[in-house]
């Protein structure tokens, strides 16, 4: 069956989108970068669409946003990552929601960790702070809406899960989702090159710390 | 840091630096900031008012993109070896000697002074910049009472003319079609007839009252990129216009798009300053379905 096509979203006089229409919206970036390889852009995959911004010394022309569109097009709606890495994070899963959670979904805390070790995820977008990756591939068992009300601080570390993601809070800072473990990895360090561990289209599996 | 301490030392290799002696709000050091790191929930951060900051870099030689000091409360500097410094709505570049003192005070017309230094304020960049990030929480260079900060040799330091940035504050501010702006009825006009007014503005975003723009329910829409000049209408109706430290994507509808040169008009603005929006000319419309 034919994929619908991108369609392009109004986005103001320095950027363009498109929803990708049910494509992999990090594929989608990733195939642009390579396209805008050397340019002064940015380009930002989020849930269902993908953003290119140009910088200070660039702009996107007639043709670029084209050739963008096409390149777009011609992804299928099941295509992969070809280079996404496997991250594996050894968590603890004792965090503060965790009783919660279980009791909401109607399931012991023991099948909730199982549920979260067994799943395989796969970083679809960043957002939120450096190196928070929305991590897909939540089992819709642990489905849930962000908490009514948010915490004013979350510690660096926290695994959480809202709605059909899971993600780790790379620094404290304030925040609604469900806490259901933590880590001790570090997921964003300026040093390091990519600075976030985690990065769009790599696959995410978590594990038990040692203790 | 006192003056008889520090990087500066006592030996003959003195390092030219200014000393910062007080400083008021929101005092960071920016440059272009950084770019390529959105996708990681970095933004480019970078300042506000980049019209401004390369007005100060070139009334003291500088290239446009060397870092500086961004300020709206102001600050008071010490010259630990000769320079010269200027800042934008202030004065025309200043030749400093050793421990002269300058004090930048706020700007009666804008919100935002940029202070620069002939040959640029000296540090370890950090992901490409020296830009303060305070969404993100990167720092690379903070701005503290007692810092001391390297800067270039200022022997080179041709000082040019000041080049006196233009005054704005230019209503109407043009709105150019954002991704919900469909989802709004007639979004623009409702912009365009509300009375807005400064509320509260950062390097994050400037918060609007006075419209009520969102008796819209919103189900639960997916989070999308954000980039300056972004207009998020948040559940409360108060439309958000987001700055250079934005979160790299957001979940709330965007009704609208402000270009570069609106928004560091509207970003300049005190509180309390009344905003008024209109729609862009046709010729930026929608784009609409590609076939």
């Amino acid at each position: 069956m034919d994929i619908a096509t991108p369609v392009v979203v109004p986005f103001g006089p320095d950027a363009f989108m498109i929803d990708t229409a049910g494509r992999r919206t990090d594929v989608v970036a990733d195939r642009w970068r390579e396209a805008l390889a050397g340019r002064d852009m940015d380009v930002v995959p989020a849930a269902a669409t993908v953003l290119v911004r140009c910088g200070y010394q660039d702009v996107l022309t007639a043709g670029d946003r084209e050739m963008l569109v096409h390149l777009a097009r011609e992804i299928t709606q099941d295509e992969g990552a070809h280079s996404g890495r496997t991250v594996t994070i050894p968590v603890v899963y004792d965090g503060d929601d965790l009783a919660d959670v279980a009791r909401r979904c109607g399931m012991s805390t023991d099948a909730v960790v199982a549920a979260h070790i067994s799943a395989e995820f796969r970083a679809a977008f960043c957002g939120f702070a450096p190196g928070f990756a929305y991590l897909v591939g939540l089992p819709s068992a642990l489905h849930l809406p962000r908490r009514d009300t948010p915490r004013t601080t979350v510690p660096a570390g926290s695994v959480a899960i809202a709605a059909e993601y899971s993600a780790v809070y790379p620094r404290s800072s304030p925040g609604g989702w469900h806490l259901i473990g933590r880590t001790e990895y570090a997921m964003f360090d300026v040093a390091r090159d990519p600075p976030a561990i985690v990065v769009p289209g790599d696959t995410v599996r978590f594990v038990h710390a040692a203790r | 840091m006192r003056l008889d301490e520090g990087p500066r030392g006592s030996g003959a290799e003195r390092v030219p630096t200014l000393e910062v002696i007080e400083l008021g709000i929101a005092t960071t050091v920016q440059d272009r900031g950084r770019v390529g790191l959105a996708a990681l929930g970095v933004g480019r951060s970078g300042w506000v008012y980049e019209e401004h900051a390369q007005a100060a870099n070139r009334a003291v030689g500088n290239s446009a993109s060397a870092p500086v000091i961004e300020t709206v409360g102001g600050l008071v500097l010490r010259a630990n070896a000769p320079c010269v410094i200027a800042a934008t709505g202030w004065v025309a570049p200043r030749a400093m000697r050793v421990n002269d003192i300058v004090e930048i005070g706020t700007r009666p017309d804008g919100l935002w002074t940029y202070v620069a230094v002939a040959g640029g304020i000296h540090g370890d960049a950090m992901l490409g910049s020296l830009s303060e990030d305070t969404l993100a929480g990167l720092c690379p260079l903070p701005v503290v009472a007692g810092g001391v900060y390297g800067i270039g040799d200022a022997s080179t330091a041709a000082a040019a003319d000041i080049v006196a940035p233009p005054q704005r504050m230019s209503d109407p501010l043009h709105v150019h079609p954002g991704p919900q702006s469909a989802r709004f009825s007639s979004a623009s006009a409702q912009l365009a007839s509300a009375t807005l007014t400064v509320v509260a503005s950062s390097r994050v975003g400037i918060r609007l009252g006075g419209a009520d723009i969102g008796s819209v329910t919103w189900d639960q829409m997916p989070s999308q990129p954000l980039i300056p000049g972004a207009i998020q209408i948040p559940p409360d109706g108060q439309p958000i216009v987001m700055g250079p430290d934005h979160p790299t994507t957001g979940g709330y509808p965007v009704i609208g798009v402000l270009g570069r040169d609106d928004l560091s008009d509207l970003a300049d603005r005190p509180p309390g300053a009344p905003v008024q929006m209109r729609p862009a000319a046709s010729e930026v419309a929608p784009d609409g379905v590609v076939g």
